[in-house]
């Protein structure tokens, strides 16, 4: 893992020192003010209610599904396809350093536009309305989790493909099946039923997150199948990485 | 270009076989994990509300499951103007759901039934044999015990419907919501709103139900004029009776002419509502009897029997225990609207006892004193508490207010609400409930050992529907105690915590949105616009 911070911070001044990331920033905002807004009107005010939306409701699914296939999509297969990715392989970094400090810079960039949020809720705490901090730190530090996840995601597949472009279209489509294949549910009885049944149990994002992050609760179980699924998607995309090495 | 082409097919073939078999092997190993979490797992509630930590008594009572209880949630909101307010019902007891279901996941098994899953709601019903929408099933092997949404769960105000809207309502299941003989079409539409939820309460009733073995019995005697187990008056107790059953009780009448004054066999409790009439010499005999060998007994006289004092009743009875109860009824002053201590009103008869005035070293009070209950009552009289033979000292469980006295009435039966220092007493170590336990006693013909409790009650308008919802935890806390089920002692629900921002009166509406939609934004957008024209100079 030697080098991944000279990776990381590549990445990041590549992302923050370029005006693409801000007028992310700035869209995120302005979607994040239209929910919160209305939410609070909904709500009669509720504080608390109007935030969770935020780190919870569907708006947050929408921008973590589209988010992170935005910005992984030119991480790896651009920079295949520029040959700027042959320079990094024969640094002296491991390609474990390098999946890692991409996957980690653009996590920063996603927890930066998801903590909007804190900034509410400080806005909201100066106008004497305290939220519920400790609710809202875990769903922050849930909804980091989150990003990771398919940020991981939108690694693996920016290494498998050649094309920007295909990759952001291939990680978004994996993102709405993680997330909407639990909420479909699979059909009831049978050895196939019971099959599927399992496999979306373990890849039921939204009820690992909501179960306990978004209530103000810190679980170890919803912690591990967050931290075993990005290692596992990262693992895969070092492999995949690795590949690429191989194959030239 | 030239290593692309130096790598042959099988080789690819291999490394790709090298890439799947990682993939397979690092899918399984978080999948493993993930199952393996689930078994060891901790978890740390954060919030400020503590909204995932349940309380002490309704984790005892899980601890106590004997099996996985499994809850089949079937809901589907109303139509509007009914959907916020049956949303909000349902989504507090699916909240509550999941805080139970996470943190005891070897215990529940919870499974929804949403508007969207109607085929697999009508075959899980089937499964079941029950029927309807916005019911939670309950099952523990063979026991199952069902609440409803709108009825156990949450109290509905339901405001004044339409005639269009009350034919909605009585379609899904929901009646008495007008009194049709005052119902008035044409009046205004009143919306809907919840009145209280009693979710948490609710859904310990449902599990003591369905993992209860035997369910206790208690015993209320009849035929002395007690108060009526299905007295739907105010004086009755019909709402006691219901309450009771929905902890998991038995309730019975018992007459004890037909049995010949033995208490029966099975009773956990047995209960002495007011009688109006002389028990009879056997009868308190028998009682006597079967409380010091271990029974557990509730008794409440009448007011009329304080006045006339028969030779067996019930005031004998308690007075055998060391509580004497003394006639006239406890008034304390009431505060007129301009903050003066006032008396000689008939609502100074009616009073609220706040948890300081309850023994704290008392499980019954000490629930009180820990969510700062207060209890309510109206004309009661008082029991004095005396050293009787072997040493007993009953328990003044609730003590009268600190400036209060006993009104007592005129010879014509009137009372003047008021302290007469000649004739009447102030004496605040008087008591309002007493309990005794003594010393543990063997049934008899039977091989366990079992302590007698006996609460005596100043007044049995303490149990009766008049004042049952205002003393409802205490008096249900009680009976568990009276039947030796500590751990079922109730805990009443918590509201969630709100933080509410004043959006109509204050100015937090327009700051919150020029700061949201053009602080924010703006200096992002300036910080963008920075970034670009430095690197165009450069």
């Amino acid at each position: 893992m030697r080098g991944w911070r000279a990776i990381y911070r590549r990445e990041l001044s590549g992302f923050f020192f370029a005006p693409l990331v801000w007028i992310l920033l700035c869209l995120a905002l302005f979607y994040h003010a239209f929910f919160f807004l209305y939410a609070l009107k909904r709500f009669g005010g509720e504080v608390n209610t109007s935030l969770s939306i935020l780190l919870g409701g569907w708006p947050f699914w929408v921008l973590v599904i589209v988010l992170p296939p935005l910005l992984t999509m030119r991480m790896i297969s651009e920079e295949s396809r520029s040959g700027v990715l042959e320079f990094l392989l024969t640094a002296p970094v491991s390609d474990t350093a390098v999946v890692f400090g991409k996957a980690i810079a653009a996590v920063t960039v996603m927890a930066t536009i998801l903590s909007t949020t804190l900034l509410y809720g400080v806005v909201v705490h100066a106008l004497g309305a305290p939220p519920d901090w400790g609710q809202l730190l875990t769903a922050w530090f849930g909804s980091i989790l989150v990003a990771f996840l398919f940020t991981a995601l939108g690694i693996l597949v920016s290494a498998s493909s050649g094309t920007p472009l295909i990759a952001a279209f291939f990680a978004i489509v994996l993102n709405v099946i993680f997330v909407a294949a639990p909420l479909a549910g699979a059909p009831t009885g049978g050895l196939l039923g019971d099959a599927l049944s399992w496999v979306l149990e373990k890849i039921n994002v939204i009820s690992h997150f909501q179960g306990s992050f978004l209530t103000g609760a810190i679980d170890s179980a919803h912690v591990i199948f967050f931290v075993a699924w990005i290692a596992a998607l990262l693992f895969l995309a070092v492999r995949v990485v690795e590949a690429r090495r191989w194959l030239g | 270009m030239s290593r692309r082409t130096n790598i042959g097919r099988g080789t690819r073939f291999t490394l790709a076989m090298q890439v799947g078999l990682g993939g397979v092997l690092a899918i399984f190993a978080a999948a493993l994990a993930i199952d393996v979490s689930d078994w060891w797992f901790v978890r740390f509630d954060l919030s400020l509300s503590q909204r995932n930590t349940l309380d002490e008594e309704v984790e005892d009572v899980i601890d106590r499951l004997p099996e996985k209880v499994v809850i089949d949630v079937f809901y589907r909101p109303f139509v509007r103007p009914y959907d916020q307010v049956t949303v909000e019902v349902q989504s507090r007891m699916l909240n509550f759901l999941a805080v139970i279901s996470t943190a005891h996941r070897d215990k529940f098994e919870v499974n929804t039934f949403g508007p969207t899953d109607l085929e697999a709601a009508q075959v899980r019903q089937g499964e079941l044999r029950v029927e309807g929408e916005n019911v939670l099933v309950f099952s523990c092997g063979e026991r199952t015990s069902i609440l409803g949404f709108f009825s156990e769960i949450a109290a509905i105000d339901w405001g004044h419907p339409s005639v269009r809207l009350l034919d909605y309502l009585q379609r899904q299941g929901i009646n008495g919501v007008v009194d049709f003989r005052t119902f008035n079409p044409n009046a205004p539409f009143r919306p809907a709103r919840m009145t209280d939820f009693q979710g948490e309460e609710a859904f310990v009733q449902a599990l003591l139900k369905v993992s209860s073995g035997r369910a206790p019995k208690i015993y209320f005697s009849e035929g002395h004029g007690e108060a009526s187990l299905e007295g739907t008056t105010t004086d009755g107790l019909s709402g006691l009776k219901r309450l009771l059953e929905r902890d998991g009780f038995v309730v019975e009448s018992w007459d004890p002419e037909d049995s010949a004054n033995r208490v029966p066999e099975d009773a956990a409790v047995v209960v002495l509502a007011g009688p109006r009439q002389p028990l009879g010499e056997e009868t308190s005999a028998a009682i006597g009897a079967w409380v010091e060998d271990g029974g557990r007994l509730l008794v409440a006289p009448h007011g009329e029997e304080l006045e006339e004092r028969f030779d067996h009743g019930v005031v004998r009875l308690m007075s055998g225990w060391g509580m004497i109860a003394k006639p006239g009824v406890v008034c304390q002053p009431i505060i007129d609207p301009t903050g003066v201590k006032v008396t000689g009103y008939p609502q100074c008869a009616i009073f609220r006892i706040a948890e300081n005035r309850m023994d704290h070293t008392h499980e019954v009070a000490q629930l009180e004193r820990k969510h700062n209950r207060k209890l309510s009552f109206a004309n009661t009289p008082a029991i004095e508490a005396r050293v009787v033979e072997g040493g007993r000292f009953p328990t003044r469980l609730i003590v009268v207010p600190p400036d209060s006295w006993v009104d007592l009435p005129d010879p014509d039966g009137f009372y003047d609400w008021s302290f007469d220092r000649g004739t009447e007493e102030k004496n605040t170590n008087l008591a309002l409930l007493c309990t005794l336990e003594l010393g543990a006693s063997k049934v008899s013909g039977a091989t366990n050992v079992r302590r007698a409790r006996i609460v005596g009650a100043a007044s049995v308008g303490l149990l009766s529907n008049g004042y049952l919802d205002a003393n409802r935890h205490f008096v249900r806390n009680l009976f568990n105690w009276l039947a030796e089920r500590e751990h079922r002692l109730r805990v009443s629900p918590r509201d969630p915590q709100a933080s509410h921002l004043e959006l109509q009166r204050s100015a937090a509406l327009p700051i919150l949105t020029y700061t949201l939609w053009v602080g924010f934004p703006g200096a992002c957008l300036v910080m963008g616009a920075l970034l670009g024209w430095r690197r165009r100079r450069a």
